[in-house]
């Protein structure tokens, strides 16, 4: 498998006392489905925009491609960050807009000033804008406002936008931290689908370790900016997952046996 | 055994602080400005006769002179906020936090919007009227300028109220500051914005009016001149006119407000 990303040693403080990320170094391969576990406040959101620098880091190297992030200009960056789609936890949809102008927006880095101000999107990529909404079975609903959508749609939407940029890296931020667990089941089907068939590596955060054993590929624990798992899910035993949600006073945040037991009782 | 439960843990003597604090003050400005009840009561008799014999009935012959005038001023107040708000979205875009070039250009531009602001469109007129004689021409300048004050800051509130996430997602894909300007921010505040320039214009009508009194044009200078020439019939329908006028445009102002937000 072709290396994708490295990601080396890479710091972030945003002051002196804080420090998101104390030094994590982690390659990606095409074809991976990476799932990052840890409490909020473990880094993963830091992480994840380092990787297409919406966030700077402080030390360290990211290497996309070949080429390090840290190192690039500006112009750079835009073009970089053309190839990398992102899914965030608020879905980030212009509400006013509608459906497809929501979903062509992942083409702006792709035109010039100009076309993207004016709205002259190709017929092309109008014409993929709605075959990816189809995909994510949205396609009665292109011209709505995305306000109007429900929470599952509007994550579709988010899916949609990003790949309409065509990328080769996919970013999602707790993409199912706002849904009820029908919907996140739903667009977690549909992420990991879409990532599969279009050979898009794939880095999710995740609060839910039930969804992060059935789709990943291979999980990180992130423990107060530090890796502290990286293996395959079904090394990932109950006693890793306590130590990688336990806080500081050594209580657990997440029980695996306790929630699996909660599922059953509601059922 | 019932005991008395206070409805407040500290005593109300700020209240009455505060009370004594009012009534203190009332009497050293009534002191100050010389003002005095018994001489204001006396003087409604004569204010009231002034207005039902001189004012009253407003004089329908003044029709056909009132036409124009009012619709200068009503012309005045809509280019006026129109051309305010062209450049006060630039400037209130400049001076937003999530759109700013740099912090200290913010800062630069509220100083400068605040400074404007703060100079009633009254004093606007006066400063200018000698460097551009009378006439609508200062009116339109001067509300221009009092409402660039107003509409930049509230632009700029409403830039700053947008969801944040929008933008981040633009920026995402790669898209470039201008894109992100009209893709991720103006799109989120257009409704806002509609609705301050709408507000604005209701404030300049009714300025419009007073400014024409110092030399502005329009309908204030028709009731200036005829109040001048005691022709208080006149004035008297001028004023009702401009009243209605007012009226009937906050009401499809606040219509269309309402409809946006």
């Amino acid at each position: 498998m072709d290396l994708l990303l490295q990601i080396q040693n890479v710091k972030k403080s945003y002051d002196e006392s804080t420090h998101a990320l104390k030094g994590v170094s982690l390659d990606v391969r095409q074809g991976e489905f990476i799932v990052i576990i840890g409490s909020s406040g473990s880094g993963k959101s830091t992480l994840l925009r380092c990787i297409n620098q919406l966030i700077q880091q402080s030390g360290g190297s990211i290497i996309f491609k070949g080429r390090a992030l840290e190192k690039a200009s500006k112009n750079e960056i835009k073009k970089i960050r053309r190839e990398i789609g992102m899914i965030f936890q608020h879905y980030n949809l212009i509400d006013r807009l509608t459906v497809i102008q929501n979903v062509l927006h992942g083409r702006l880095g792709y035109m010039s000033d100009f076309r993207g101000i004016f709205d002259l999107y190709s017929r092309e990529d109008r014409w993929n804008a709605y075959k990816i909404l189809e995909r994510v079975g949205l396609a009665e609903h292109i011209h709505k406002r995305a306000d109007q959508l429900s929470g599952g749609q509007k994550q579709r939407v988010g899916i949609s936008r990003a790949l309409a940029q065509n990328p080769s890296l996919m970013l999602a931020d707790e993409p199912i931290a706002s849904l009820d667990p029908v919907s996140s089941d739903k667009v977690m089907n549909y992420l990991y689908r879409v990532c599969h068939e279009d050979n898009i590596a794939a880095v999710v955060s995740l609060h839910q370790v039930d969804f992060a054993l059935k789709y990943a590929t291979r999980i990180i624990g992130l423990k107060n900016g530090l890796i502290v798992y990286d293996g395959k899910p079904e090394d990932l035993t109950q006693t890793l997952i306590d130590s990688i949600y336990e806080n500081e006073k050594g209580q657990q945040e997440y029980d695996l046996h306790s929630r699996a037991a909660a599922q059953t009782v509601v059922v | 055994m019932e005991t008395h439960i206070p409805l407040h843990k500290e005593k109300q003597l700020y209240t009455w602080l505060g009370i004594a604090f009012i009534m203190i003050s009332v009497y050293l400005t009534s002191i100050a400005s010389r003002f005095d009840p018994y001489e204001a009561l006396a003087i409604v008799p004569g204010v009231l006769k002034f207005i039902f014999t001189d004012f009253f009935p407003p004089a329908a012959g003044a029709l056909p002179n009132i036409g124009v005038p009012l619709l200068d001023t009503v012309c005045m107040a809509v280019v006026s906020t129109i051309l305010a708000a062209a450049v006060s979205l630039v400037l209130a875009l400049l001076a937003a936090a999530p759109t700013t070039p740099h912090p200290a250009v913010k800062m630069l531009v509220r100083g400068g919007v605040s400074l404007l602001r703060n100079i009633p469109s009254l004093a606007w007129t006066l400063i200018l009227v000698p460097a551009f004689g009378i006439g609508k021409f200062v009116g339109l300048i001067a509300l221009c300028i009092g409402s660039v004050g107003t509409l930049t800051r509230f632009f700029a509130e409403s830039v700053e109220e947008i969801n944040l996430g929008g933008i981040e997602a633009i920026r995402s894909v790669g898209g470039s500051y201008w894109q992100t300007l009209k893709c991720g921010v103006i799109p989120q505040c257009t409704p806002s914005l509609i609705s301050w320039t709408l507000y604005n214009l209701e404030l300049n009508i009714r300025a419009s009016t007073i400014i024409g009194m110092v030399g502005g044009g329009g309908i204030g200078m028709y009731i200036q001149f005829t109040v001048k020439l005691f022709r208080y019939d006149h004035a008297a329908m001028a004023i009702i006119l401009v009243a209605v006028t007012v009226l009937i445009l906050e009401y499809i102002s606040k219509k269309i407000r309402s409809f946006l937000l």
